[in-house]
């Protein structure tokens, strides 16, 4: 393990058992916590709200997760499967602006829509986070962003809920897209929501647990803790509160629905600049707390989930070096899924210039993931001998059947010599990847729903709506 | 026996300081002990915090050590026996529970000699608005992290409006999606991007 060993991992858990045995957690939703109380844990003295968690209770909940998880989409392949140990897969980030140059504007989904277009021509980039709308009342942003989304790309669709209405009129369009299939073989979507580091259950979050059990589908229990801000400074005390945030979150939804698949969050956290005061996301810290985290997820036979930002308002060397940073150390980690393509600025703001310099990111990523392959065919020591002191293994037959695995072929950076770059207008990394943005970016939507499927949706998210506004 | 203050305060010693206090009052007048051992060495504090050359937990540790410090000097200062130079009423608004920034701009706002009272997160307009009646603010302090809660401001100040309060209390707004432009459109009187120019506005707002 990169970052923890086994016996430190040990300790950190046995102390975070004790933070939920001895502080437990409060609950701001009276199903639940009743629920918590009828199941074995235990009210404390002058605190309705707070409920102290027996770590046989935390044992039995983490017995009852599966150790894999399915993350589906529609591009039939069928689901990427999750558990310690798989490749990453990189999904973009939730933002509330787009950058526009040194300037950034309000998300829009004309905007959205683009975006997703985009996202969806970017090969490395497997799943779509759900953004803000500025163009929308705020509780309908969840669910008219997930149709937008579903009417733009086939990847995975992640929404960001606002409310559990629009995760229920969400879980609607869901079975639309699903087609009658339960909702958890190929979950094409995806739920999650944070616990309020320190220990306090939002009655919104648990209200999302609630109307999102009984389908199978997937639910990241995110702790988002603030090393000197919402816990201890110290890296380690850091990890102690969010190991306990997610346990805490295991223990509900197994409650909700037992055997309901789980991704193991401790991939949010974020340090206090002491300075700024700006919660950091590229920081080499973010790095070690996170990919600690995806290490504790492994011990306990879950997978993870992390975030690769940074703190750049553009899309420029800080940004692609923080991002780098923070996503190749997920790998050694261990993080299943990282979020955060595209974004810049803390995760305030999405760029679809940096959304396409992450996919290089990314795409570097997975090619060090996928390693380097040992076996007869790639040893290849019989052609070693025939070629003897010739070298020549341009023409051989085994060059051409395994160069595009071997060497993984970019357009994106600059391979070409100088004469041939300044000939071909000396452009830098930002210019060359405006231009794929100015590209793709306009792409028309390529048919992701059948008519039916489109009016459907549609119909469900005017309902929504009306609901929201009334009459209307 | 003033620079030993201002020492005492950029070390975060709260015993040194208790003790040059004690020491002053025998010698000098209570008054000038508060504004040129306290008030300008919180002053420097702040200056040095924008500068980079301290940081947030030795600012927090300053404001506390000169409260602690104040505590004896009060007795003595007759009939001011207070350095605020406001008061503020701040609180998150409803629906949102993000309250990092919140805290740090109330720690801030008192290292800065501004007295704090702080409603805590998920305030309902109700609470922000009795507040404002019961303690009289100079200034009332929103935040909001999230674009859902946001208009929860321009309902809190729509209710002060309503209830004639609007004109005693100015209102100033801030959080990571919160922006000048908002806070114009709400009617807001001020926006802080951060904690440092919380401070400052708000000591503009009182005409400081
Ligand atoms: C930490 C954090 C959390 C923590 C909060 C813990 C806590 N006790 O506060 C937790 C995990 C609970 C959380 C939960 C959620 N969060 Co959150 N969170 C953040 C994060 C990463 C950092 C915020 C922070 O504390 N920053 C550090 C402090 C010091 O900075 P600050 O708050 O901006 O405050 C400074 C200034 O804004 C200003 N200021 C602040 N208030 C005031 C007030 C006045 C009067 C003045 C003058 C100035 C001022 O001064 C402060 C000091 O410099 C932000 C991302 C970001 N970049 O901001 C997301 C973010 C705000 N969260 C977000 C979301 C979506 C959520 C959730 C809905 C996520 C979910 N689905 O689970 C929930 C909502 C919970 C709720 N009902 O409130 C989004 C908001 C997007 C949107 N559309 O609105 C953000 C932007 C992240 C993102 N990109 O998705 N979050």
């Amino acid at each position: 393990m990169a970052y923890l060993a086994q016996a430190e991992i040990e300790v950190i858990h046995e102390r975070s058992l004790t933070v939920l045995e001895r502080v437990g957690v409060r609950v701001h939703h009276e199903p639940v916590r009743r629920l918590l109380l009828e199941s074995g844990a235990r009210p404390a003295d002058g605190d309705e709200l707070r409920v102290l968690i027996p770590r046989s209770l935390v044992e039995a909940a983490l017995q009852a997760c599966p150790g894999e998880v399915r993350i589906g989409d529609r591009r039939g392949n069928g689901p990427a499967v999750l558990r310690p140990g798989a490749p990453p897969l990189f999904w973009t980030g939730n933002a509330l602006y787009r950058s526009d140059g040194k300037l950034r504007r309000e998300l829009v989904s004309e905007d959205f829509a683009a975006l997703v277009r985009l996202i969806d021509a970017l090969d490395a980039v497997d799943g779509m986070v759900g953004t803000s709308l500025a163009d929308y009342p705020s509780a309908a942003r969840d669910f008219v962003g997930f149709r937008i989304m579903a009417e733009n790309t086939r990847k995975h669709l992640r929404p960001c809920i606002y409310t559990a209405r629009g995760a229920q009129l969400i879980l609607e369009m869901g079975k639309v897209l699903a087609g009658g299939a339960p909702l958890g073989v190929n979950p094409i979507f995806s739920l999650g929501y944070s616990i309020v580091s320190p220990l306090q259950w939002s009655a919104t979050a648990l209200e999302l647990m609630q109307v999102s059990s009984g389908h199978g589908l997937p639910f990241m229990i995110n702790s988002e803790p603030l090393a000197g801000g919402t816990t201890p400074v110290t890296l380690a005390g850091c990890l102690v509160v969010a190991n306990a945030d997610a346990l805490s979150g295991v223990v509900i939804t197994q409650l909700l629905e037992e055997g309901r698949p789980v991704i193991f969050n401790l991939g949010f956290a974020h340090v206090l600049d002491m300075s700024s005061g700006v919660a950091l996301t590229g920081a080499p810290e973010c790095a070690l707390l996170q990919g600690a985290g995806a290490e504790i997820a492994a011990f306990h036979g879950l997978p993870s989930a992390g975030w690769m930002s940074t703190e750049s308002c553009v899309a420029d060397p800080q940004a692609a070096y923080e991002k780098m940073l923070v996503g190749l150390s997920h790998l050694w980690g261990g993080v299943n899924v990282i979020w955060g393509v595209g974004n810049l600025e803390t995760t305030l703001t999405i760029s679809p210039v940096q959304a396409v310099i992450d996919n290089e990111i990314c795409s570097a990523i997975k090619r060090i993931a996928a390693g380097i392959e040992i076996g007869e065919e790639t040893l290849a020591c019989e052609l070693i001998e025939q070629a003897g002191f010739a070298g020549d293994f341009l023409t051989s037959e085994h060059t051409r059947k395994h160069f595009r695995r071997e060497i993984w072929h970019r357009r994106l950076p600059n391979r070409v010599k100088r004469e041939v770059w300044e000939s071909r207008g000396a452009p830098d990394l930002v210019e060359r990847a405006q231009s794929v943005v100015a590209e793709k970016l306009n792409g028309s939507p390529e048919g992701c729903l059948t008519p039916e499927q489109a009016s459907e949706l549609l119909a469900i998210q005017r309902h929504g709506l009306r609901e929201l506004l009334g009459g209307a | 026996m003033y620079e030993q203050m201002h020492r005492a305060l950029f070390d975060g010693d709260r015993e040194a300081l208790e003790e040059l206090v004690r020491r002053a009052l025998h010698a000098r007048e209570p008054r000038q002990v508060l504004e040129e051992g306290l008030l300008r060495g919180m002053a420097r504090v702040g200056q040095a915090f924008k500068e980079g050359e301290l940081f947030i937990p030795d600012v927090i540790l300053a404001a506390n050590a000169m409260k602690a410090a104040f505590a004896l000097l009060r007795p003595a200062l007759g009939d001011r026996p207070t350095y605020h130079r406001g008061r503020v009423v701040i609180g998150t608004v409803r629906g949102d529970l993000h309250d990092i920034g919140k805290n740090l701009v109330s720690m801030m706002l008192e290292g800065g000699g501004f007295e704090v009272v702080d409603l805590g997160v998920d305030v309902e307009a109700d609470r922000f608005v009795a507040a404002v009646r019961e303690q009289a603010p100079d200034i009332l302090g929103m935040s909001a992290l999230l674009t859902t809660t946001m208009p929860e401001m321009a309902r809190v100040i729509d209710r002060l409006e309503k209830e004639g309060l609007r004109s005693h209390v100015a209102v100033m707004i801030g959080g990571a999606p919160v922006s000048e432009a908002f806070a114009r459109e709400i009617g807001a009187d001020a926006f802080g991007a951060n904690a440092a120019e919380a401070v400052d506005k708000a000591l503009a707002l009182i005409g400081n």
